[in-house]
């Protein structure tokens, strides 16, 4: 991550304007209460809290750069879904869908944005309109198959 | 270079992120 990812510009500027950046190094001694606090177990491991440090989302492993944008994106969306800013989410997720729609993290943004609209309008339509974009553009992906209740049979 | 500012300090990450109305991104790593 600090060889490839981390250098990079674009990740770069979207983690300054958006977070304030925190790196704990976990072979530190000095780490191990923050380790041992919020069960850490295998790096890279990337977290995304609230100012009061509850982990609102987090994931595994190395991504390159236009990947990490991406699924820090669904990461702030999960985030303010979980802190009941819905609007802010949708916006979040959009970004994603807009700016990555072939990265990874695309289906779980389209998933979502479909849930962060149904948060704000309680129309069934919304959640299941949403859901029937992902199957279109995501057929092959796991948020589909999350989601293939909601498919007539 | 990274240009990111990076605190090792998480106290002092959450209490910024409260100050700003950001959220805070935190990187558990392994030097290799």
């Amino acid at each position: 991550m600090g060889a490839v990812t981390y250098p990079d510009e674009m990740v770069a500027s979207v983690v300054t304007e958006r977070f304030v950046a925190c790196q704990v190094n976990t072979q530190d001694e000095s780490s191990k209460e923050v380790v041992a606090r919020y069960r850490q177990a295998w790096t890279p491991d990337l977290r995304v809290l609230d100012s009061e440090g509850f982990d609102l989302y987090h994931w595994n492993g190395y991504l390159p750069p236009a990947e990490f944008v991406a699924q820090l994106g669904v990461a702030q969306g999960h985030a303010y879904l979980r802190l009941h800013q819905e609007e802010q989410a949708t916006t979040a997720f959009e970004e994603v869908l807009r700016r990555f729609p072939t990265a990874m993290a695309a289906p779980e943004a389209q998933y979502f944005l479909a849930v962060a609209n149904y948060k704000r309008s309680h129309e069934g339509r919304d959640l299941l309109g949403g859901w029937h974009r992902l199957q279109v553009r995501y057929p092959d992906s796991t948020w589909r198959v999350r989601q293939s209740f909601s498919e007539e049979k | 270079m990274s240009a990111i500012d990076w605190t090792d300090d998480l106290q002092a990450a959450c209490g910024r992120a409260g100050e700003s109305g950001k959220l805070v991104l935190l990187d558990f790593f392994s030097p290799t």
